[in-house]
């Protein structure tokens, strides 16, 4: 009973944070001053520049999939598979543009281009200016996102490598050398694992809007934020964003057809076995340099600018003044919410892998829709909900944003400690049980404990994204409630480019620490 | 000759001794079975002559050749002619039986006309000609066991390592494939290192019996 009683809490939580959002932003879309009406869809229909605008999104979206895509494999095999040196510090340091905020990169990479950045010491004048030129706009869109992401296929191929069967692959190199190996066996069988990953990015990039709205790129989740924060029309903003959801729907549909082989995102985080490990030989140099040059450009060298830029103790100081309460809030935010995800997580985790209550498969698939919808769709529908006489305590404090943070990350923290479960024998728990002991108990005494790195990891996994989160915070924010992203991305508009800089490095550097933390545990045998 | 010769092979994995001072020569044409309880190190022993890790000390020689010494596999795994049945069989799952066969031949660049002539036979051989567009899930487990047979000796390998092939399967069936097995050795005449715990199979199949304990050899007869 009991048992019912807290996982059905759990469910509702979830349901409560995330569907009943955008269930009711779809619902305000749908009136028109009071009445049923379906003219905000019809409007999109028949504007012709809401068409460009879903073109752009869609250029934007594939590009950067396919391009993260064909990096991210090649250095998933690389990092996870060869005898390439320091590969620990090479994925770590191509996996810190996905744990800053994105637009963060696109600033800094304005920053290498400008006429006080970086580069300025190393190429000349018309170089610079041709670059910068072409950055506003697809081309910059596109290798920021592109950076942002490749840490997705990257890490997902690390992971879907360790769950091939070893000895598939030792059979074939009985025969073959590895180049046909990886060719014929290995990548066919990770094969709908990675195309679920360029999916993931595809609409992830739909929704993204920081970094196209800072490089003045017009794409459909811009457009609806600025209907949402200028004109406020809730009805047209929804209306905009729904192409993105149904888009999203979609993701589902493709995700849930390959879940009964357990593909994707539910790869343990530790496996026993020894693997074969490609020895490169003589093109061992050669690669590393490559890499290593790879991470030094997309990754490196924007961030090394940022640091020079604000090479001043003063700008420090002054960041400190400005944003030091919002960064102590981000921390604050994102440990509630992380702390709060690990045990919703675990509960959703023991709900889908024990079919526990009859909406199991419900619970699992909305939390991966609420994160694979853009974070402005999910932002305005908080607002619809919560923006009420009797509901301002929500509306009004740190709460809204907590919610947002409970459905967009959901998924995450679920996905990690499922995958842990999945690998505890049942017996372990039915042991207690014959021995008398509750479900409570159970719980608490038998299975967290089991789990405890995957709880741990899910914890870092979702303050990280928490503390990252641009989408949500922005437009839910209420006053007094900034994050330090928030902080930055308002302060852009007329901040000097020193204190930007500061204020990116401090968000760089708050970020960076609890990930190699992160980073120590998923190597960590 | 030896086929295969192992001096004073000693192996670490995770800092664990796991096999200890081992010296074998197995004829050729032999059918040795490897026997020992769980654990000892016969799957390592494998690995060892097929080439996927390298001993911490000794040598191992396939025909006379020097393949791995200290530290260092020098003939890589597809340059050695070794056929290799797994214990869980490692089926390629996203191919066909016919495919399966077809990888082996094509990696060694076989022309197509000729594969698919020797894939005929072998399968002919294994008595599975009639399943050749079957996936490795629709077929049964003595079914999958004769294909992984099949892919192990497709290519004529002069040298075939079985790790407890037939572990899997009832008692009736093992009787039979270890029969089966014991023919296709006589006609080809590779040479054959087979893991066991089970005796009825030592008797039907072994010309050579070797025991293991601990990482060590505590036995080496030969049987008629
Ligand atoms: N990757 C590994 N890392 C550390 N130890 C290992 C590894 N693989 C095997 N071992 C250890 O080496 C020893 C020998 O293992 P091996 O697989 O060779 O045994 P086996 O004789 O084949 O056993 P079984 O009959 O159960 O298959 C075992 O004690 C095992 O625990
Ligand atoms: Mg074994």
């Amino acid at each position: 009973m009991i048992k019912r009683l807290i996982l059905w809490a759990a469910a509702l939580v979830l349901f409560i944070s995330g569907v009943l959002p955008v269930l009711s932003m779809f619902y305000s879309s749908l009136l028109l001053d009071g009445h049923f009406s379906f003219s905000n869809y019809l409007h999109i229909f028949s504007s012709e520049r809401e068409w460009i605008l879903l073109k752009n999104s869609l250029t934007l979206a594939f590009l950067v999939s396919l391009i993260s895509l064909f990096l991210g494999v090649p250095l998933g095999l690389l990092l996870g598979k060869a005898d390439i040196p320091f590969k620990r510090q090479l994925s770590l340091i191509l996996c810190i543009p996905i744990l800053i905020p994105p637009y963060i990169m696109a600033v800094s990479v304005d920053n290498c281009l400008g006429q006080e950045g970086i580069l300025r010491l190393f190429l000349p004048g018309w170089v610079l200016r041709s670059l910068s030129d072409h950055y506003f706009g697809l081309g910059g869109s596109v290798f920021v996102l592109s950076t942002v992401y490749l840490p997705i296929p990257m890490l997902l191929t690390i992971c879907l490598l360790k769950n091939v069967n070893p000895s598939l692959e030792e059979a074939a190199r009985l025969c073959a050398k590895w180049p046909l190996v990886l060719k014929e066996i290995t990548l066919p069988i990770i094969r709908p694992g990675l195309t679920l990953s360029a999916l993931l990015v595809f609409v992830l990039c739909l929704g993204e809007f920081s970094v196209p709205s800072y490089l003045r790129y017009q794409v459909f989740s811009v457009e609806s934020f600025t209907q949402f924060s200028a004109v406020y029309d809730f009805g047209s903003a929804t209306a905009q964003s729904m192409p993105l959801a149904v888009i999203a729907l979609l993701l589902l549909v493709a995700e849930s057809r390959y879940s009964r082989k357990n593909l994707f995102l539910s790869t343990p985080l530790v496996s026993g076995t020894k693997r074969l490990e490609i020895a490169l030989g003589k093109s061992r140099p050669y690669l590393f340099i490559l890499v290593s040059c790879l991470a030094f450009l997309i990754v490196i060298v924007p961030l090394l600018s940022l640091f020079y830029s604000s090479l001043d103790l003063s700008i420090y100081e002054e960041a400190i003044k400005v944003a030091g309460d919002a960064l102590l809030r981000s921390f604050f935010y994102a440990f509630l919410g992380a702390s709060l995800l690990a045990v919703l997580g675990f509960l959703s985790a023991y709900t889908i892998k024990n079919r526990q209550i009859w909406c199991w498969r419900l619970v699992d698939m909305t939390s991966l829709f609420l994160f694979a919808i853009p974070g402005t769709v999910l932002g305005i529908g908080l607002i619809a909900t919560w923006n009420n006489p009797w509901t301002q305590f929500v509306y009004s404090s740190l709460l809204i944003i907590v919610l947002g943070y409970l459905a967009r990350y959901h998924v995450l923290s679920s996905r990690i400690i499922l995958s842990q479960l999945h690998l505890i024998s049942p017996s372990m728990e039915e042991a207690a049980q014959l021995a008398g002991a509750g479900w409570l108990s159970r719980m608490v005494f038998i299975l967290a404990p089991l789990s405890k790195r995957a709880i741990m990891a899910a914890w870092l996994c979702v303050f990280l994204f928490c503390l990252r989160d641009t989408d949500i915070s922005l437009i839910v924010y209420p006053p007094g409630c900034e994050t330090l992203p928030v902080r930055i991305f308002t302060l852009m508009a007329n901040g000097s480019p020193g204190l930007i800089s500061g204020l990116c490095m401090l968000m760089v550097v708050s970020v960076l620490v609890p990930a190699s933390i992160l980073w120590h545990l998923r190597w960590r045998r | 000759m030896a086929e295969v010769k192992l001096k004073s092979i000693t192996k670490y994995l995770d800092g664990r001794l796991v096999l200890k001072d081992i010296d074998l020569e197995i004829e050729k044409g032999a059918r040795l079975v490897l026997l020992g309880p769980s654990g000892c190190g016969k799957t390592t022993l494998l690995r060892l002559i097929a080439g996927f890790i390298a001993p911490d000390e000794g040598e191992i020689f396939i025909s006379g050749k020097m393949v791995s010494k200290a530290g260092e596999i020098v003939v890589p795994p597809e340059e050695r002619g070794i056929g290799f049945v797994f214990q869980d069989l490692a089926l390629w799952p996203h191919m066909s039986v016919y495919k399966n066969l077809e990888f082996v031949l094509k990696a060694q660049g076989m022309p197509k006309a000729k594969r698919k002539e020797r894939i005929k036979k072998m399968l002919e051989m294994v008595g599975l000609k009639d399943l050749s567009s079957r996936m490795p899930a629709q077929l049964s487990g003595g079914q999958q066991q004769r294909v992984a047979l099949a892919r192990a000796l497709v290519s004529r390998p002069s040298l075939v390592l079985m790790d407890e092939p037939l572990s899997s399967l009832d008692w009736d069936l093992r009787a039979h494939l270890a029969k089966r097995i014991c023919k296709l050795q006589e006609e080809i005449g590779f040479t054959m290192v087979y893991v066991t715990h089970d005796r009825e199979e030592t008797r039907q199949l072994a010309t050579q019996v070797v025991v293991m304990k601990n990482g060590t050899i505590k036995g080496n007869g030969e049987k008629s």
